[in-house]
């Protein structure tokens, strides 16, 4: 038996005329293969729409926030990477070239690199020099400190220093807390 | 679109993320079920419907207000679970491993067995959309579901209206295949249930 069109007018489920309405009704009195088809198409159109809608567990909007926020502040990490990356690559570049100008700068003072390494080696020698210098001076002041006040005028001294610290945080965890300050 | 929404549409323009999320609410419920529909669990369409959410956050400077909210929100998450469904190749999802708390039921107190009902149907349903291509079942979500004509499918899916209609064609055909291969798979598990008497064990 010939199914078509009865088979494609099934199918593309469009308005049929009402010769075509009355041929499809023939077709199908005579037709099981045709007649099992209709009865399957209107079986999963009405299973389909008799399903209800599924919604979600409550608290979507709430979540879909939450994710719009991650996703706010992960654009915003990812600039401040790119941003961190672009200063670092500039500085570099600085970096690079100031070495390069130094370079070309010392190599044109000096006739020879014996001549280079014996200034680098006179240089540092000079600083460090004037470190053990601070350093000696540094060591005569904390022998000379102590003697400065009796232990009873330290234990005054940090006292006033520790009062003073105190009034101070204290002040600031105040102001923090004043309204209209974040 | 109603007036409330065109204003929170207009604030959500202008950065106000509260405003987008009351539209979140107002359309959580159909994007959520053509997500649900496409990708056959919830937690995917959960995902789904977030990042689809999110996508018309980003891109609410491509709408244009002349054309149906609904319509641009639903083509976005339809284009978002074909995409998903294509990279993915979805594995077919046991009813057993889903966890039912993810979708609340219209009735506030399912009975146990209204539940399990309610399961059978979604699974039967997920089975029956499994046969077909991602683009297909798009078509065949949008058209059964959610009414539309075969002009809005086009406009949803990116498609011409001869497209809508061969993809809708070749579904109809699987799932008419599909519908008669379950009804007879039922009717097989229907005679093997009649034929035993009550008293009858499976050891016997």
């Amino acid at each position: 038996m010939k199914h078509q069109p009865f088979d494609n007018w099934l199918l593309f489920d469009e308005r049929l005329t009402p010769d075509q309405s009355q041929d499809l009704d023939q077709h199908l009195q005579d037709c099981g293969h045709c007649r099992g088809l209709q009865q399957s198409l209107e079986g999963v159109a009405n299973f389909f729409r008799d399903s209800s809608e599924i919604e979600p567990i409550s608290g979507f909007a709430d979540r879909w926030q939450i994710r719009l926020k991650q996703e706010q502040l992960g654009v915003v990490a990812a600039r401040h990477r790119w941003q961190s990356w672009i200063t670092l690559i500039l500085i570099a570049n600085g970096v690079s070239l100031l070495g390069v100008l130094l370079g070309m700068t010392f190599f044109n003072t000096f006739d020879s690199l014996t001549e280079l390494f014996m200034v680098s080696v006179y240089r540092l020698t000079s600083l460090l020099t004037v470190i053990n210098i601070f350093q000696n001076l540094l060591a005569i002041v904390i022998r000379t400190i102590p003697g400065l006040l009796s232990p009873s005028g330290w234990a005054i001294l940090a006292g006033i220093v520790s009062a003073g610290s105190l009034i101070w945080i204290l002040s600031l965890a105040r102001l923090a807390r004043m309204p209209g300050r974040a | 679109m109603n007036d409330n929404e065109a204003v929170w549409l207009a604030k959500a323009r202008a950065g106000d993320d509260d405003a987008f999320t009351h539209i979140v609410e107002a359309y959580q419920k159909p994007v959520f079920s053509l997500c649900y529909r496409m990708l056959g669990n919830a937690g995917d369409a959960e995902d789904a419907a977030q990042e689809a959410f999110l996508r018309a956050y980003r891109h609410l400077n491509r709408y244009d207000p002349n054309r149906s909210f609904a319509t641009w929100l639903l083509s976005i998450a339809s284009h978002y679970c074909i995409d998903r469904l294509r990279k993915k190749k979805l594995p077919s999802f046991s009813i057993d491993n889903e966890a039912h708390d993810w979708w609340q039921p219209p009735d506030p107190g399912p009975t146990p067995e209204a539940v399990l009902v309610m399961d059978q149907k979604h699974r039967r349903i997920r089975e029956l959309l499994d046969v077909l291509a991602p683009k297909d079942r798009a078509a065949v979500v949008l058209h059964y579901w959610y009414d539309y004509s075969y002009e809005e499918i086009a406009e949803s899916l990116a498609i011409s209206e001869s497209a809508v209609k061969s993809r809708l064609y070749r579904a109809r055909r699987a799932l008419a295949e599909n519908w008669q291969t379950q009804e007879s798979q039922m009717e097989m598990i229907e005679s093997n249930s009649t034929e035993r008497t009550p008293y009858e064990t499976p050891a016997f």
